[in-house]
């Protein structure tokens, strides 16, 4: 019954309240075109929604551009959002968020602030900058670095491939802020840029460059025609896909450095294709897909490859595989770019060894267990497990690189057969399930700076009782870094722990 | 014509926003300027009205000085006209001005301009201005967490180029033109469209006596919070968009839905392998790969949540670990009441904080940790010599809830956990009637609230206190509903105490509150809240008593209610700390108050319920997740009660289910990598997934501000130069380690109080087999599947769950694969969304049984329909480019 009354009672309520409610509504409305009536009497100036333009595209200096891509340009000046290229993922930020990147990215910001009152920029300077900049914008997401960047390059016209596929990768990142800087800006860059390819297409034969100049092409505005540029682009590339590069004379496809850049910048090429969710060609794709599995296939378990000069770090570039992995959805580049962790789809790639003669390398491996917390001490840190031993030969410059559970042992210069197939390899270096044969001298001094030693360790006073492959790191009692607790010395029998990988775990014939 | 409407809309939103609570002002483009003398005298001043007056800065109040503003735009710059009332300027420039470094402002009176550029963010810039045209400006960045200042760095150095002039105005008034740089102020991309606003004045005066005082009034109401960005006014430009809503095309798209029942799902799993052998008491959550070790704090009242949470599933899916660990959790909470004694020997639960074995009861999160490898506890079943304290739970009324869900599928759960159930309710009633306890003067009736030790009992000597009311009664009463929807037997041993407990409720309630309102007290509604749940009870079960309970409740509640609340969530977390006022929804239902529900209901969820999360002055809020599956539960509820057609239920849950399918509130590898430097990722051994066994698209723990998806790390590393690493950077590159942490927490009750189980169980298939093998593989690689939609609605989707582990690998093992792969699923040759994910070690952590589960999803078109889909399996196929090696 109670439940009836109140019915009863909430239906007068809710008369009265529509009522009440279209009254309001009418007020509303009449307020509102007071105020619209108000507003056309005072004349606002509606100009100034609009898209400024404050340059003259028929002007002579873009003469050297077709109509059609006038066209696209100014449509990408004025709806960026919609004619330029898909954004890299930035770091998005969010108040309460820790990211690592948090405090990269103020001090990115305090320093662009600075950067961008800077009365002379150097180009390396502005190049070097370039990075600063994005971190700056995806907090301020303020049009001034855009402004100041394009600016910049606007008294340097001549800019190399790389230097223009920096800028275009700047331009956008930062795409929303394009309306809001001088239209004459960005129509300059934009002309010198495609100018710079246009040139391009007179002299190309190098593989590394048609693929450079064709992922520039592709972070241009919608609507610019290059296909030009693309027709001698294509067949060189189609041909890259055999090995074979025109622009060489020593029979290689392309050196190992080359060859790394070339897996890279194809990588960046399809990427650039997923993000703007565009069909890849299939030309593209197969030849994308191969180069990035040789990639793949060539980094050593920590996902860095030999630094066959010696002088540089080892760079990770697992980054790189993990985006050819979306893109060609293949479990065994995931398996590499989480470094053999379990993740769902991810699983080894079937082939332990390469011989790759188009950039003169080999490559041996004993199994595929490159998870660096799951392989080595463990229990006993003197009982290392015999776990994916790699070497990787460089036929070009005569030097191994050993790779050995988690320790590197770097390059090693050393004589090499005389390699006719890839017979001769095997039988230089012969892998077992826990060892290598080799008639490698190893007499130089093995390297041990580049050792994984820390990470976290399972302690019982000084004793380490396991490595923590878990990474279940909240639990501090159990696992502590080393430099946490008092310093565990590293002793000899440790050392030689160490020096019995080299000398003992490695045979010499 | 388009500008034209554009303007007309803008004008049109202008008018009508201020009904929503924040404050608003457009901007209107002119391409003029001023000249800068502090006289309204140019033109275009007249063509503006005024902003709304200042109000008190911090509580209600009227005020003795009033200040409102105009502005506009020529894109160059930005001018505002500030009109002061109730001084002259002559009399303030007779204080000498000096700005305070210490302090950072002026000691004299003052005008502060506050400007965020992107209204979302927290960096913002600060321009304070003396009556004698001093300028100091400032830039604050963003902050570091709740509140402020976090050790932000304050940025004094930047400069807003604004110029100012005062005027005395002839009426007595004094005015300020302000000149302000768009490009200085970062304004380019949004002064037409939106930005945040505040300007505060600061006045002093002397009172009757002669005594210096000072009046703050600030535009927006920020309640003394200067800082808060998110509390800013909104400067409103023609080019303003509203932020996102759900589309047409949103509301088809099961795909999404899919993937977000399949977030619920991945989260249901993680939880079940982090604690379905841990032996002890058990965390509110998880790390996605089950680690427990960064957890503390046993949340008993969230046990009855979750066991009910997990049965629900089971009862769909027939999945029998869900069972499995509801019957783990049940007799967690047994084995607590049995080892539990008081000093008269009564066994009890205390579900308030628990005591830690080194005799202190930690706060949440302060505790010590749970720890699986050590398969150790800091927090003993037996809780004898802790105190029990009903005002410091902190999970209120989340136990009998969780009770109450728990009574409703009492013939779906095995007999022992149900007697189980019974007889922990049982008991703790019991425990809670004895004299010490149960405060019964004559006058008062009501179980004491305090902290109290049972194991010395000792009677209480307090005074209730109004502000103690909305504790009165918590879990107690919804317990005793619970054991009575079990056994009547033996919840008439309270039937007495109830009705008592009414009656002194009835008899005091309108006395309790000074004004009306769900927080006066504070949380008041939540009593009220639970009396509706009692007389509800008794009116459904003809008990006279309560029969009259609802009477009263019907006649006198709705006088309390009449006014729609402010729209307030559970914000950050809060427990019984929050202000939200979303449980009101519940007491409109149950008062028949559809009008205000329906009211409250489009405040507080269609308007502001955006695919990305809860959108309230000028971001998505940072939220616990526990706050949004409400909506299910509220929406089911008022469609049983008549309040929504079906039609606007199942809007209701589309958009939920979207929501919880969107991608932007979930984390992946791919943001993983770009959370961390560039530097992090170039590092040896860096790998692009946090650690082994991560899962993506789980659903969160949370959602920071602006849809930003929760995760929080630590980076760590050995930069000492030694006799390996020549550099101290060299060193760190291989010595590091990038500790991560990212959370789920299934039914995780925190503070609205409903039925969570229920909330995300509406939409389940029923199962009848959820097991596939190799063997049930048709010869074309197709598995046929049979459920039943369940009594549900048409056009609702419809989700389901399938364990697939022995087609997709050897041995339950992911290292074993099959070398399958789940294609498609199709009902009647059409495809339907799905989503198969692997969780690792399911067992649990390092064991090597893995699990491959596939959802699915579907619409409803009618009730209790048998449908048969097919599932399509096929080879994998990896290219391969390069030949073997010969060895």
């Amino acid at each position: 019954m109670a439940n009836h009354s109140s019915s009863y009672k909430t239906g007068s309520v809710s008369n009265v309240f529509k009522i009440l409610l279209i009254l309001m509504i009418i007020a509303g409305c009449v307020i509102a075109l007071v105020q619209f009536l108000t507003i056309k009497d005072i004349k606002t100036d509606e100009s100034l929604l609009a898209t400024e333009m404050n340059v003259d595209i028929n002007d002579a200096l873009f003469n050297s551009l077709s109509q059609s891509n006038k066209k696209a340009l100014i449509d990408s000046y004025k709806k960026p959002e919609e004619y330029l290229p898909a954004q890299s993922l930035l770091p998005y930020f969010s108040p309460e968020q820790q990211r690592p990147s948090r405090d990269l990215i103020k001090k990115s910001a305090d320093e662009s602030e600075k950067l961008v009152f800077l009365k002379e920029m150097p180009k390396s300077k502005l190049l070097s900058s370039l990075e600063t900049f994005d971190l700056a914008y995806s907090l301020t997401k303020s049009p001034q670095y855009l402004e100041r960047v394009l600016e910049s390059i606007g008294d340097k016209p001549s800019l190399t491939i790389d230097e223009l596929i920096c800028v275009l990768e700047f331009v956008k990142n930062q795409k929303q802020t394009v309306s809001y800087i001088p239209s004459e800006l960005y129509f300059k860059f934009m002309n010198t840029a495609i100018n710079t390819l246009s040139v391009q297409a007179t002299d190309l034969i190098d593989p590394l460059k048609a693929i450079k100049a064709y992922y520039s092409i592709n972070l241009l505005p919608v609507g610019i025609n290059m296909d030009n540029l693309v027709s001698v682009i294509k067949p060189i590339l189609e041909d890259a896909f055999h090995h074979k590069n025109r622009s060489r004379k020593d029979q290689l496809f392309l050196s190992s450095l080359e060859s790394t850049e070339f897996s890279l910048m194809l990588i960046n090429a399809v990427w650039q294709f997923k993000l703007d969710n565009k069909k890849i060609p299939e030309w593209l794709y197969q030849l994308a897909e191969k180069e990035s599995c040789r990639l793949a296939f060539r980094l050593e378990p920590d996902g860095c490859l030999p630094d066959w000069s010696g002088k540089n770090s080892r760079i990770n570039l697992t980054e790189a595989i993990y985006k050819a992995s979306l893109v060609f959805d293949r479990d065994d580049l995931r398996f590499i770019a989480f470094g053999g962790r379990r993740i769902q789809d991810a699983t080894p790639p079937k082939q332990k060894t390469f011989y790759f003669p188009e950039i003169g390398e080999y490559i041996v491996r004993n199994n595929w267990n490159i998870y660096h917390f799951s392989n080595p001490i463990q229990n006993d840190y003197l009982a290392y497990k015999r776990e994916c031993f790699q070497v990787t030969v460089n036929l070009n410059e005569s030097a191994v690189s050993i790779y050995a559970a988690t320790a590197h042992f770097g390059v090693i210069k050393c004589k090499l057969p005389n390699v006719k197939s890839v017979l001769d390899l095997t039988d230089f270096i012969k892998i077992n399930d826990d060892s290598f044969e080799t008639d490698i001298e190893i007499n130089a001094k093995i390297k041990i700076n580049d050792i994984n030693l820390a990470k976290l360790y399972r302690l019982e006073g000084e004793k380490i009782l396991a490595f923590n492959r878990t990474e279940y790191l909240s639990d501090w009692e159990c696992f502590k870094p080393v430099w946490n607790v008092e310093r565990i010395k590293l002793d000899e029998k440790f050392i030689l722990s160490l020096k019995m990988i080299g000398t003992y775990k490695i045979f010499v014939r | 014509m388009q500008k034209t409407f554009i303007l007309l809309a803008f004008t049109l939103s202008i008018c009508f926003s201020h009904s929503f609570g924040q404050e608003n002002y457009p901007v209107y483009p002119f391409n003029q300027t001023i000249e800068l003398d502090g006289m309204p005298n140019e033109p275009v001043w007249d063509k503006i009205s005024y902003s709304s007056n200042l109000i008190a800065l911090k509580e209600e109040k009227a005020l003795r000085f009033n200040t409102r503003f105009k502005l506009f735009s020529n894109k160059e710059k930005l001018f505002i006209l500030v009109e002061l009332k109730g001084q002259t300027l002559a009399e303030i420039q007779k204080n000498e001005s000096s700005f305070s470094y210490e302090k950072k402002t002026f000691p004299t009176d003052h005008l502060v301009f506050f400007l965020s550029s992107r209204p979302e963010g927290d960096d913002h810039f600060r321009i304070l201005v003396d009556f004698h045209g001093n300028i100091a400006d400032c830039a604050y960045p963003a902050k570091a967490g709740h509140g402020f200042p976090y050790g932000a760095k304050v940025n004094y150095d930047w400069s807003s180029k604004s110029k100012c002039a005062f005027s005395q105005g002839k009426d007595g008034n004094i005015y300020l033109e302000m000149e302000m740089s768009v490009k200085s102020m970062n304004l380019q991309k949004n002064l037409f469209s939106g930005f945040g606003f505040n300007l505060i004045r600061k006045a002093f005066y002397l009172d009757e006596k002669n005594n210096r005082r000072s009046e703050e009034s600030s535009w927006a109401n920020i309640n003394g919070q200067s800082w808060d960005t998110q509390k800013f006014g909104l400067i409103k430009g023609p080019l303003y968009q509203e932020p996102i809503n759900f589309t047409k095309v949103d509301l088809k798209n099961l795909d999404q839905m899919t993937n977000g029942m399949t977030a619920l799902m991945k989260s249901l799993d993680i939880y079940y392998k982090a604690i379905n052998e841990y032996e002890y008491h058990i965390p509110e959550g998880a790390e996605i790969n089950g680690d427990i070790g960064n957890f503390d704090h046993v949340p008993i009242p969230q046990y009855p949540i979750k066991a009910d949470g997990y049965f629900r599933f089971y009862n769909s899916f027939k999945y029998e670990p869900y069972k499995k660990l509801g019957n783990h959790i049940i007799n967690k909470l047994y084995q607590g009441v049995i080892e539990t004694t008081d000093a008269r020997n009564k066994n009890y639960l205390v579900w308030n904080n628990l005591r830690s074995t080194d005799g202190k009861v930690y706060g949440y999160g302060s505790g010590r940790k749970m720890s699986m490898f050590l398969s150790r506890t800091h927090v003993a079943f037996n809780q004898s010599s802790n105190e029990f304290n009903l005002k410091g739970v902190v999970f209120q009324d989340g136990l009998g809830q969780g009770f109450i869900d728990l009574s409703e599928i009492k013939d779906t759960l095995d007999t022992e956990i149900a007697s189980k159930i019974k007889m922990t309710i049982y008991f703790t009633l019991e425990f809670l009637h004895q004299d010490h306890i149960l405060i019964d003067n004559g006058t008062e009736y009501y179980w004491r609230i305090d902290s109290f030790k049972p194991y010395v009992p000792q009677p209480y000597k307090g005074k209730l206190e109004k502000s103690d009311w909305p504790f009165l009664g918590q879990d107690i009463i919804l317990m005793y509903i619970a054991l009575a929807q079990f056994d009547t037997s033996f919840s008439k041993y309270f039937d007495e105490s109830m009705f008592k407990f009414s009656d002194f409720y009835m008899k005091n309630r309108l006395s309790v509150s000074d004004k009306k309102g769900p927080h006066a007290p504070h949380n008041i509604y939540k009593l009220d809240l639970r009396m509706l749940t009692l007389a509800e009870f008794g009116v459904k079960n003809k008990i006279k008593e309560f029969v009259k309970l609802n009477d009263w409740l019907q006649e006198n509640l709705p006088g309390l209610y009449q006014e729609i609340p402010k729209v307030e969530y559970s914000c950050n977390g809060a427990t019984n700390n929050s202000w939200s006022t979303q449980g009101v929804l519940e007491i409109y239902r149950q008062l028949g108050m559809k009008t205000e529900f329906k009211r409250f209901w489009d405040l507080s969820f269609t308007q502001s319920m955006k695919p990305t999360g809860l959108f309230q002055g000028h971001q998505i809020l940072p939220m616990n997740f526990s706050s949004y599956p409400i909506y299910f539960d509220y929406a089911k509820k008022a469609l049983a009660s008549g309040m929504f057609t079906e039609e606007e239920f199942v809007e209701v849950c589309k958009k939920m289910f979207f929501f919880y399918g969107n991608p932007q509130i979930h984390r992946n590898n791919l943001l993983y990598a770009v959370d961390l430097e560039k530097e992090h990722r170039s590092r040896p051994m860096w790998a692009n997934t946090p650690y082994d066994c991560y899962i993506e698209g789980v659903l969160p723990e949370g959602i920071y501000a602006n849809a930003s998806s929760q995760a929080a790390y630590t980076v760590y590393g050995n930069y000492s130069a030694n006799e390996f690493f020549e550099s101290p950077d060299e060193h760190v590159r291989y010595e590091y380690s990038i500790n991560y942490r990212q959370y789920t927490a299934p039914f995780q009750y925190h503070s609205d109080r409903y039925s969570y189980g229920k909330a995300e169980s509406l939409c389940l298939a029923q199962m009848e087999k959820i097991n596939f093998n190799l063997s049930d593989l048709e010869e074309n690689k197709t598995v046929k599947v049979s459920f039943k939609t369940s009594s549900t609605i048409k056009g609702l989707p419809i989700f389901g769950s399938l364990d697939v582990t022995n087609i997709l690998f050897q041995d339950d093992t992911a290292t074993k694969p099959t070398n399958l792969k789940l294609d498609k699923i199709t009902k009647n040759d059409e495809v339907i969304p799905h989503r198969c994910y692997t969780v690792f070690e399911y067992d649990r952590i390092l064991s090597k049984k893995d699990k491959a589960k596939v959802v699915f999803g579907l619409w409803n078109d009618t009730e209790n329909q048998e449908v048969e889909i097919k599932l399509h399996f096929k080879e994998k196929v990896i290219r391969n480019y390069f030949t073997e090696v010969e060895k």
